[in-house]
Order: C-alpha cells, then sequence, then structure tokens
C-alpha cells in the first residue's frame, strides 16, 4: 500500500501546524496543507489526495461551499472528505447529517488518537 | 200482335201447348218454332197481352178440349177469329186441338178454307181418320202437305211373318233408312228400335194384328229408334189395322212421325217446371218463414236434389272478408264444410270484387279452368271438382254465396240450373232482408214493450207517491187548467179535486196574493215558462197558509208542451221563522253597529298603542319616540294637547315635549318649580295609576298650577305617570304624559286614561332602553377602544375562520387594511405546515375538549414574508353553550424570536472562537506531553509557542466575552468623575507608543482640555481599542491622528445622526437607539466631547461600517488570528459609549483611511 497523501485546509494556521504534526507522526501519511478554501479547491484538484480534512469557517470560502465544489469535479467527487470543525453544537451537527461526508471530527480533538479516529473513518486499517 | 198475320193453323196438346204451327203465323213474330213448340197457345205474341184476352183463349181451350169445337172471336186491335176443335182418339180421348185463325175478313176467309180442302182430304183417306174429323182436317192442307213429307208410313201383314207391303218415302225422314232399304231388309226396321221400347211397340202391334177394332186402339205409340246414322229419335206410331181381303189376313198400316224434338221440348218445359216449383217453393217458403236458418237450410237441400249434385252451401261473408258456412248440405260420403270459417287470402284478392259486382262463377272443372294453383288447392281441399258461385247480395253488398258443389266428377252446368241458383240467390236476398227487418222490428217491439211497461210502473209510482206526499202536488193542462192535485193539496187548499180542476183552485188564493198568483200564472202560460213563486193559501175555514209553488213544463217527446206538474210546498212554519228571524236581525244589526263602533274606537287606541309600542322597539331615538307619543296620543283622543312633562327634581319640573293644536299656547320648555308639584301627588303617580282630572280649577293636587291652566285653556285633563325602577327597586316617576282638553270640559272616559297610561309604560320601556342602550354603547367604546389599541393583534373569528373584526395591531402585523383583512380567511394567513395543527386545535376548542388555544408559527403577511407570532385563541359560546364564535389575540414573535437567535448564534460563535485557541493549545500540548515530539526539538519549540500564542488569544477572549457580556447586562457599574479629556488621550497613547513604535507608526495628537463627567478607564479602554485598532490596520510609517474636541451639541445635528443610525442599524438595535436620540435630545443644549482616531489603512468596505460594531463581525475573519483581535472590541466600544450617553461611529474611504469617532456629553445628567 502506498503512502497516504491528506490535504488539510484550515485558515487557523496553527491548528494546521498541530494537525499535521499528530498526522505525520501518528499516521506516518504525506499531509498536504492548505490556508483557505480557494487554495484547498485548488490543490484538491492538483494534488487529488487520499482524504481531505476540511475546516468550516474560513472567511473565503466556507467548508460547505467548496465540499460542494469537490463534488461537482470528477477528480474530486469521490475523494472522501471529513469535517474538522470548532462549530460542534448540538444545531451545527445535525446539518453535517446531509452532507456527502466521511465524519465530522470536532475540536478540539484528542491529538495522539487523531490519526487512528481518521484511518478508522476511513477504513485505512 | 207484332205483324198482321193473314192465317194462323195450328196443332195444341189438350193443355193448349203448342205442337205444331204454320210458318207463316210464326213469320209474323221473331220466335222460331222451336221455341213455340211447348209453349202455352194464349202466351204467344200474337195479340196483346191482356189479362181478358188470355184468359178468353184459355176457356176457349178449355172448352174445347172438352170435345166441344169452340170458335171466338179476339177483340184485338183488328178483330180475329179462330176455331178450336178438338181431334178425338179411338178411345175417346182428348188429344190434340186443331186451331185455325183469320182476321176477321169473309172472303178471305173463304178463299183459305176452299184452298186447302183438297189437299186435307187426300191426307184424312191416307191416315184413315174419320169422316167428321176429316172435313175440318183437310182444310189443312198445306200443313199436311208438308208434314206428309215428314211422316213415315208403313204397312204390314199382321200375320207371323210380319211382311212389310209398303213404306212411304216419307219413312226416310222418321227412321232414316229409305223406303227401299226397309223394305229390302224385312227385318231391319223391328231390329232398329230401341230395345227397351221393343214390348212398348210390340204389344199393340200385336194386337193390331190381330183385331181391326178401332174401339181397343193402343193410340199412338212412343219410341226410341237407332237411325242409320246411329243416332237415337223419339218416334210416335200410330196403328190401325184392316182385314186383307186378299189373304184373309190383317193389313197393318202404321203411321210415324219423328217426336225427338217434342220431346226434347218436354223434357225442358219438364226442368222449366221443376225449376219454376222449385223458385216457387222457396218463394212461398220465405214468405210464410221468417225463420233464416229454416230458409236456408231448405234451399241448400232443395237446390241439391234438383242439381243432383254433391254439396251446396251458403257461406257468408264477414266484415274483413272471412267467411263461414253458415248452411250446408252435402250428399253421403262427401266430407261437411257446415261452420267452417274459410279465410284463403287468394281467394279474397281475386273473387271478391268480381262477386261483389253480382258476377256468377262456374267452374265445370277445376283441373281446366286455368286456376291459380292456390284456388284449386283451396277447392280440392273441400273435395270439389266443379262448382257454381252465385253471389247473395245486400242493398248492393256482398252478403254472401250460393255455391253448388260437383264432388263426383267434373260438370258441365247448364245455363238453366245458373239461373235457378240466381233467382234463389234473390230469393235468400229477400229472406235475409226480411229476417233482418223482421229482427229488427222484433226488437223495437221488445223495446216498445218494456218502455209501455216501465211507463206503467211509473205512473203507478206517481200516483203512489202523489196520493203519500207531504208536498202539494198538481198538473195542468197546457192551457193552464188544472186536470189533477193530490190530497195533499186538496188539504192545504180545503178544496177537494173537483173543486180544484180547471180554475177552482184559485178561489183558495188569499184575496190579497190571488191578482199577483193568477198575472204570474198567466203570464208564465203564455210564455211557457216554468214558474216559482210564494203565495198564501187562505182555506174556507180561515186558516192561512204559506206555500211555495213551482211548476214546470213537460212536454211530449217531439217537444210538444203537454201542460205543467208542479209542487206547492208548505212553508208557513218557514215564513214565521223568517219574520221572528228578520226581528232579531235587526235588533242585532243595532247592536253589532253600536259594538263595531266601540271595537273601530278600541282598534284605533290599540294602533295608536301598537304604534307606539313598535317605535319604542324598534327605534332607539328616546327624542324621536316622545315626538311620536305626543303627536299619536293627541290625535287618536282628537285631544287639543298632549305634552310629556319631565319631573327634574322632586316636583319641580319641565314641559319637554309637545302636540298642540294651532289655536292653543304652546307649553313647550315651560319649566314649573317643585311647590307645583304636592308629595301626595308624586306618591300617588308612583303606582302608575292615570289621573283623570275633570276640572283642572278645583284640582287639589295642583292648586297651583290653576292659573297656568287657565292661561293655556286647559279645561280637562288626563295625567299619566312615566314610571322607571329605581336601583333599589323602588319606583321613580320619570315624568308625565299628559292630555288637555282645551276647547270644552271633556268627559275623558277611563278606557283612555288606560291608553294614555299604556303609551306611559310604552314611554317608560323606552326611556330604560335608551339609558341601557348608552350604557351599553359607552361600554361598547370602552371594548372598541381596548380592543383597538391593544398592542397585540386582535381579532373576532366566524366559526370557519373569516375575520368578524380586527383591530389595527394585526393590521399592521399582517400588512392588511381593516376592510382587506376581513375578506381573508385566517387559513389563508397560517403557513401551509400549521393548518392541519390548526385544524385539528380549533376542532378541540369547539368540541370543548380543551378550554383555550395557545400556538406558535409563522403567519403569512401580505407583502409574502412571514411573522412569527404566539396566538391565543378562545371560544365565546352562547347561553346553549353552542359556539358562537373566537376570539384571537395573536402576539408578534418575530423580533424576540430574532432575538433569540441571534443568542443562539452568539453562542454558536462563541463557542467556535474559544475552541479554535483550545484545539491549537490541545493539540500541541497533548503532541508534547505524549513525548513523540522529544526527538523534534523544532517541533517541540513551536508547539510550545503555538500553546503560548493560543492561549493568551483564550485569555483576552475570556475577557471580553465576560466584560460584554458585563456591559450588555448593566452589570459594570461606571465609576464617573470629572476627567480631563486631554489627559484621557495622553494615558491612552502613553500604553499604544511602543506598539506603535514597534509598528512604525507615528501618533498624532490634538487635544482640547476639558473635564469631562466619565469613567475614565472605560474610555481609556475605548482609546486604546481604536488606537490599537488603527495601528493593527495601518501600513508601517504611516500616522494615525487623534483628536479631542468640545462641541456644540446641536439638536438638528444629533437627531439627523441619529436618524441616519436608525436607517442603517438593525430592528434589533432600535432600542438602543432609541436610547441614545433621547440622550442626545436632552444635551442639545449642552455640550460635548468628540473624540476621532484616524488611520491611513485600507479602509473599510460602507456595507460593513455598521456591522463591525457587532460582535464577532470583523471585516476579515482572519483578523482576528493575524491582529490578535477578538472580533469583540469595537462591541464592547459601543456599550461603554452608549452607556455614557454618547454615540460611536466610523466613516471611511476605502483604500485612504478610515475615522472612528465617539462622543460624550461633557456631563451627564
Amino acid at each position: 500500500m502506498s503512502q497516504k497523501h491528506i490535504l488539510l485546509i484550515d485558515d487557523e494556521k496553527h491548528i494546521s501546524t498541530v494537525v499535521k504534526t499528530c498526522l505525520v507522526t501518528l499516521g506516518g501519511w504525506v499531509v498536504l496543507t492548505a490556508d483557505s478554501g480557494k487554495e484547498g479547491l485548488l490543490k484538491a484538484r492538483q494534488e487529488q489526495p487520499d482524504a481531505i480534512l476540511l475546516d468550516i469557517m474560513m472567511p473565503d470560502m466556507n467548508g460547505i461551499t467548496l465540499l460542494q465544489e469537490l463534488r461537482k469535479e470528477p477528480k474530486t467527487q469521490n475523494i472522501p472528505v471529513l469535517l474538522l470543525t470548532a462549530k460542534a453544537q448540538m444545531s451545527d451537527r445535525d446539518e453535517y447529517t446531509h452532507l456527502d461526508i466521511a465524519g465530522v471530527i470536532t475540536k478540539p480533538f484528542e491529538p495522539l488518537k487523531l490519526a487512528e479516529q481518521i484511518a478508522e473513518v476511513l477504513g485505512w486499517r | 200482335m207484332t205483324r198482321q198475320i193473314s192465317e194462323l193453323i195450328g196443332l195444341l196438346k189438350s193443355d193448349g201447348t203448342l205442337l205444331e204451327v204454320n210458318q207463316s203465323a210464326l213469320d209474323s213474330t221473331d220466335i222460331r218454332k222451336i221455341d213455340a213448340v211447348g209453349r202455352f197457345f194464349w202466351e204467344m205474341p200474337w195479340w196483346n197481352y191482356s189479362p181478358e184476352i188470355q184468359d178468353q183463349l184459355k176457356k176457349a181451350i178449355a172448352q174445347a178440349a172438352k170435345g166441344e169445337s169452340v170458335q171466338c172471336e179476339i177483340a184485338d186491335v183488328d178483330s180475329f177469329q179462330l176455331l178450336i176443335k178438338p181431334i178425338q182418339e179411338e178411345a175417346g180421348q182428348m188429344r190434340f186441338l186443331m186451331i185455325e185463325g183469320r182476321p176477321n175478313d169473309r172472303k178471305r176467309k173463304k178463299h183459305i178454307v176452299n184452298g186447302t180442302r183438297d189437299a186435307l182430304v187426300q191426307n184424312e183417306q191416307e191416315l184413315g181418320q174419320e169422316p167428321g174429323m176429316i172435313g175440318s182436317i183437310a182444310q189443312l192442307k198445306d200443313i199436311f202437305n208438308s208434314a206428309i213429307a215428314n211422316i213415315g208410313s208403313f204397312r204390314v201383314f199382321a200375320n207371323g211373318d210380319r211382311e212389310y207391303l209398303f213404306f212411304s218415302p216419307g219413312s226416310e225422314k222418321v227412321f232414316g233408312y229409305s223406303a227401299q232399304e226397309l223394305m229390302a231388309d224385312q227385318s231391319l226396321w223391328m231390329s232398329r228400335v230401341h230395345p227397351e221400347d221393343m214390348e212398348t211397340i210390340m204389344m199393340p202391334l200385336v194386337k193390331r194384328f190381330f183385331t181391326d177394332s178401332l174401339g181397343d186402339s193402343p193410340g199412338p205409340i212412343e219410341y226410341r229408334f237407332y237411325r242409320k246414322d246411329g243416332s237415337v229419335r223419339w218416334v210416335s206410331s200410330l196403328y190401325t189395322s184392316q182385314p186383307d181381303s186378299a189373304s184373309d189376313s190383317r193389313i197393318v198400316t202404321v203411321v210415324s212421325i219423328d217426336i225427338t224434338e217434342q220431346k226434347q221440348a218436354e223434357a225442358a218445359l219438364q226442368n222449366q217446371l221443376m225449376h219454376e216449383q222449385l223458385v216457387t217453393e222457396i218463394s212461398q217458403y220465405i214468405r210464410q218463414s221468417l225463420n233464416l236458418k229454416e230458409v236456408l237450410r231448405r234451399t241448400v237441400e232443395r237446390v241439391r236434389e234438383y242439381l243432383q249434385t254433391d254439396r251446396v252451401i251458403i257461406f257468408r261473408f264477414e266484415p274483413d272478408w272471412q267467411g263461414i258456412t253458415v248452411m250446408e248440405s252435402v250428399g253421403p260420403g262427401w266430407m261437411s264444410i257446415q261452420s267452417r270459417t274459410i279465410d284463403d287470402p287468394c281467394f279474397r284478392e281475386r273473387y271478391i270484387e268480381p262477386y261483389r259486382k253480382g258476377r256468377v262463377s262456374t267452374l265445370s272443372d277445376i283441373h281446366t279452368a286455368g286456376l291459380e294453383a292456390c284456388y284449386v288447392e283451396l277447392l280440392e281441399g273441400m273435395q270439389i271438382k266443379a262448382n257454381i258461385v252465385v253471389p247473395i247480395l245486400q242493398d248492393k253488398q256482398l252478403w254472401g254465396l250460393l255455391i253448388a258443389h260437383h264432388c263426383t266428377a267434373p260438370r258441365q252446368w247448364q245455363a238453366e240450373e245458373i239461373k235457378l241458383l240466381q233467382q234463389l240467390s234473390n230469393q235468400l236476398s229477400i229472406a235475409i232482408q226480411q229476417s233482418e227487418l223482421y229482427q229488427q222490428i222484433h226488437y223495437e217491439l221488445l223495446e216498445r214493450r218494456q218502455i209501455q211497461t216501465a211507463l206503467q210502473e211509473s205512473e203507478a209510482r206517481f200516483r203512489s207517491l202523489s196520493d203519500s206526499a207531504p208536498v202539494g202536488i198538481f198538473q195542468t193542462n197546457a192551457d193552464g187548467t188544472c186536470s189533477y192535485v193530490n190530497p195533499h193539496l186538496q188539504a192545504l187548499t180545503g178544496l177537494n179535486l173537483e173543486e180544484c180542476l180547471g180554475y177552482g183552485w184559485a178561489q183558495a188564493i188569499h184575496p190579497e196574493d190571488r191578482e199577483a198568483v193568477m198575472a204570474d200564472w198567466q203570464s208564465a202560460v203564455q210564455n211557457k215558462l216554468n214558474l216559482r213563486k210564494e203565495f198564501r193559501f187562505l182555506t174556507s175555514q180561515g186558516n192561512v197558509c204559506w206555500v211555495f209553488t213551482y211548476a214546470e213544463i213537460i212536454r211530449s217527446p217531439m217537444g210538444e208542451i203537454l201542460g205543467y206538474v208542479g209542487t206547492s210546498q208548505d212553508i208557513t212554519q218557514r215564513k214565521l221563522t223568517e219574520a221572528t228571524l228578520q226581528q232579531l236581525n235587526q235588533e242585532l244589526e243595532l247592536k253589532v253597529q253600536q259594538r263595531t263602533a266601540k271595537l273601530e274606537q278600541l282598534l284605533e287606541q290599540e294602533r295608536v298603542l301598537g304604534a307606539v309600542t313598535q317605535h319604542v322597539r324598534r327605534s332607539l331615538d328616546l327624542d324621536e319616540i316622545l315626538n311620536a307619543a305626543v303627536t299619536e296620543v293627541r290625535q287618536v283622543l282628537q285631544a287639543d294637547r298632549a305634552i310629556i312633562f319631565r319631573l327634574t327634581s322632586e316636583g319641580a319640573g319641565v314641559v319637554i315635549k309637545e302636540s298642540v293644536l294651532p289655536e292653543y299656547p304652546v307649553t313647550l320648555e315651560m319649566r314649573f318649580p317643585d311647590e307645583c308639584f304636592p308629595a301626595e301627588c308624586y306618591e300617588y303617580y308612583q303606582h302608575g295609576s292615570p289621573r283623570i282630572v275633570l276640572d283642572v280649577v278645583v284640582d287639589e293636587w295642583a292648586e297651583c298650577l290653576a292659573q297656568f291652566m287657565e292661561n293655556v285653556g286647559v279645561k280637562t285633563k288626563i295625567v299619566a305617570p312615566i314610571v322607571q325602577t329605581g336601583e333599589d327597586g323602588s319606583p321613580i316617576v320619570w315624568g308625565l304624559l299628559i292630555v288637555h282638553s282645551c276647547a270644552y270640559h271633556r268627559e275623558w272616559l277611563h278606557s283612555e286614561a288606560e291608553l294614555v297610561q299604556q303609551i306611559s309604560n310604552q314611554l317608560a320601556i323606552a326611556i330604560k332602553q335608551s339609558e341601557l342602550h348608552q350604557q351599553l354603547q359607552s361600554s361598547e367604546t370602552r371594548l372598541r377602544n381596548a380592543f383597538d389599541s391593544a398592542v397585540n393583534g386582535m381579532a373576532m373569528l366566524t366559526l370557519d375562520g373569516h375575520f368578524m373584526r380586527v383591530n389595527p395591531a394585526l393590521c399592521q402585523l399582517l400588512g392588511y387594511s381593516d376592510s382587506e383583512l376581513l375578506q381573508v380567511p385566517i387559513q389563508s394567513v397560517i403557513q401551509p405546515e400549521d393548518l392541519n395543527l390548526y385544524r385539528d386545535n380549533v376542532e378541540d376548542l369547539k368540541e370543548g375538549r380543551i378550554p383555550n388555544l395557545q400556538l406558535e408559527g409563522a403567519l403569512l403577511h401580505k407583502i409574502g414574508e412571514f411573522r412569527w407570532v404566539i396566538s391565543s385563541i378562545s371560544l365565546v359560546r352562547d347561553y346553549r353553550g353552542e359556539p358562537l364564535y373566537f376570539v384571537v389575540q395573536i402576539q408578534d414573535m418575530t423580533e424576540r424570536r430574532a432575538l433569540e437567535q441571534m443568542k443562539s448564534e452568539f453562542i454558536s460563535i462563541v463557542s467556535h472562537e474559544l475552541r479554535t485557541p483550545l484545539t491549537s493549545i490541545r493539540g500541541s500540548l497533548g503532541l508534547l506531553a505524549s513525548g513523540l515530539l522529544d526527538s523534534q526539538p523544532d517541533t517541540t519549540k513551536q508547539m510550545i509557542e503555538i500553546a503560548s500564542i493560543e492561549s493568551e488569544r483564550l485569555v483576552r477572549l475570556v475577557n471580553d466575552i465576560l466584560d460584554l457580556e458585563r456591559l450588555e447586562n448593566k452589570k459594570v457599574t461606571l465609576n464617573y468623575q470629572w476627567y480631563s479629556a486631554e489627559e484621557l488621550v495622553q494615558q491612552a497613547i502613553e500604553s499604544m507608543r511602543s506598539v506603535a513604535s514597534e509598528n512604525d507608526i507615528r501618533l498624532n495628537v490634538v487635544t482640547a482640555d476639558k473635564q469631562i463627567w466619565i469613567d475614565p478607564d472605560r474610555i481609556i479602554q475605548i482609546l486604546v481599542n481604536l488606537i490599537s485598532n488603527a495601528i493593527k490596520f495601518s501600513e508601517p510609517s504611516s500616522t494615525i491622528c487623534i483628536k479631542a474636541a468640545c462641541i456644540e451639541a446641536q439638536a438638528q445635528d444629533a437627531r439627523t445622526i441619529s436618524q441616519a443610525e436608525r436607517q442603517k442599524l438593525g430592528q434589533a438595535k432600535e432600542e438602543d437607539q432609541q436610547q441614545a436620540e433621547s440622550r442626545a435630545d436632552e444635551d442639545s443644549t449642552g455640550l460635548q466631547m468628540l473624540f476621532q482616531v484616524t488611520d491611513q489603512g485600507k479602509g473599510i468596505p460602507a456595507d460593513k461600517l455598521e456591522i463591525i460594531f457587532d460582535r464577532f463581525q470583523q471585516v476579515n475573519a482572519s483578523d482576528s488570528r493575524d491582529k490578535g483581535g477578538t472580533g469583540l472590541g469595537l462591541s464592547i466600544c459601543r456599550n461603554i459609549v452608549q452607556q455614557h450617553g454618547g454615540r460611536i461611529w466610523a466613516e471611511s474611504i476605502l483604500g485612504q483611511g478610515s475615522t472612528f469617532y465617539f462622543t460624550l456629553p461633557i456631563a451627564s445628567r
């Protein structure tokens, strides 16, 4: 099995750094990062990662819009997407149920279990 | 006689039948000899057929037949002389008569007689006739000359050899063999005699051979003879014998003539006779019998017998041309078709019409007649081989058919047979007609008998009734004279029957009535009219009796007047009753008139009372009711004045309504002091009873009014109190209804006083109603005001959901006008998904399952927006508990809901904002703590920095959130003090100077030194925040300008700003804004401190200028991370400024920079 590539899209640079460190260290995956929605969409097209970790609250293009864009394009429509979001209220969670996503990971997450959580959701282990 | 004949010579039988006649006599007629032979001599047309001549001839011939010659003269046009002579037979029997005739001319007679004598003498000798006869025969020379040629004679020896001695030449004419042939073959003659007649011929012949006596001559013998050509002829031979001197034998002389034609004529005659007999018999029978069936039966039997045929029937047609065999005679062995109905379309189509025209049909052989197969089949079905069909006509209509059937073999029908049937058919027609007539007469007779019987019975009944009737009955002749009176009428008149007859009855009429009765009776009789009349009889005993008499014309069936029949009924009792009744009637009439007048008056009063009552019920306008009351009551009582006197306080009052005739003074609005109304009077009126005052001057209760009454011309009056019930139930005299008589001292009736009182009572009701109405109106007005000015939407709804009434708040809530909303059902303003819930709940409410209803949901605004509301619905029911309508109260929750939503969103944002730094902190610390990064010092360091930075961010955020929460909830107590504005700015700058330097930014300060009443820490917090933001968004080497100036707060400016702000601010901020505006107004006359911080940064888009003061609403969300902001700073600033009574706002030009302003009142109240 080749090494998994994960694209992390989040405007919070500190979070991106922490997540990347977690996944590289504990998952052994290649982690690509994007600081904005637009950049994330571009990289998703270019890199066609095995999975995408996606924040919702982003200034230029929020995660939900980005997800819709990904699903429109043949290249990206089958890439599994996990939401990584601090919008974790009950009312927010209801909104996720109808989205074409593999799962939701809420912020703050358990750093040592993040990679395992993702692998389990994506069936990588 | 057709033509003149010169001579007549003929041979007759003794009965007068013509056997032979001379040709010249025949030539004068058109009759052939063959037709003449066999007819009676007197029927021959030589003379006119007068009965006298015929009778004369018959008598002459009868006389001659007795043996004597008769001479007679026929007295026709020309006189004709006849001589009839008998020709005696040997036996002395009369056999023939010779007749000779000629016109009555002597010379001519002689000539004829002389001319014929010689020829006859010779013939006489040959015939051996007696000399006495010869004399006359000799005169018939010309006949016998021709006759000789036709007579065959021979002589034969009367011995056993029968040797024929001679055959005369005429033998050939008679026997068909020549004399020579007969002589040559001696046995020929005998062999040709018909075998059946051999004996007949032989006996006299043999006898003749042996006798010479003429006395026993057998006379002429008739027999049949076969001629040479095979034909059979009848021959008549006369035998005479005489001794033969030569042979001692006797010679028989036989003279023969051919009588075949005579025989045939006889047979025909015989047939005709039978034929006529049959017709006669049938016709006689018809005349004797009226039994048609028997006539028919006899006819068919006799016809069949006569025709010697197999079946004879009479067939009768039905109207539809079917038919039935009504009578039949059928021979043994042949089928009967009696009573058989024959309906054969084939027969009908082809044969009915000819029969109807009287045509006879004969068929000699049905198979050779060329008939249609169907007809042949029909005939065969009845075994018919030949037939005769003769129609029986009745009044030119085809009644039926007389039919003869021959079944044995085909048959050639004879003309006479057909003729017979025709004649019989005619007779049958007569019989049928006769029978029908008989039937008709029979029925008529029967009917007449019944009528006669009925008449007799009727007559008997009439008499019986008449005698016992309890009513007078009479009968008169056409002239009016009496012909009968019954016992009852006799009793009424006191006269007996005899006395009554004629005009006797008139004497019983009452003298006073008599003239009129008689005149009417005469008139009725003359004019042929019925009469009805009532009059009196006066009997001799002096009894008067009233009668009603009715006389009716009776007529014969032809319409002729026979007389009158009538009745007289005793009506005395009735007349007496009538008189009594009339008297009673008159009395009653009078009473009725009196009563009616009274009733009319009462009715009028009732009407007025009714009118006033109606007024009271219909109208709530008291003024109008009172006006109507005085007008009506004055008019109906025909009074001079009617007033309503209102008691204002005890005893005092004023005239408030008046209706008065023009000639009397007006009292309206006249006031009366209290002393005029004594207490006892008031108490009296409290009982609600009217008072009649017949003399106002001596009215003890209104003594003080006497002068007034005189002044206004009152003579008498009725006073009726208008009484109300007080709150404690005691009666209160509200006023008085008073009716005046001014013209005279009218004596008022109690009924009139009652009426006035009743009207007063109605007015009391009207007054009460009016008061209640006013109360109700004011109550309703209050309710309406409450309804209309309610903050919440309110409505009344019909049970099916239509608005009955809506208040302005609801109209505003839903965006409709009042009238528009009344057209809209509530269902159309409820959002569709809530409709079922609404309906279910309303149903529960109606059914009483729930007491009231509260629903939260969205209603549709006219412009299409939803307004979030809480609706409270309750149901109003009538006294029986039946639902009437809904009362709905609708509270607009839209703004509250928006606030709640904002709150929820705020929590969501706060949660997000808190979780974000926490995620970095937890992640980095988690990794560090796990030791996984121990071998990666750079990463470890990075993680520690992240944890540190994000921790600070979290602290700031938490502080700001708490700060803002305290400010918004007014939990922060501002520490007001007089403080220098300049000092405030300086302190803020000092705290920011190092940061500005770090970012290479200059701070330019311009301040006015002015003491202001503020919380300095909080104002410095604002300034620091604004300067901090300016630094964050400024490029290095740029300048930030901070100013503080004292300005005159102008009301207009302040308001303008306020309005501008309102437009920009969201609804949620409206309340805050109002507060700010209020402060601005308060300070309109004071001074304000205006602070401003201007940067040269990238600027703020116009649409963000307001919302940047909201929580977490940075221009760019990443600003909080990049610039270290929490997104709450400006919200906190605004809150502090507002709490100080100031205002904060921003102005910006993109790319050039932004200025943040805030004002503070110099001195807050």
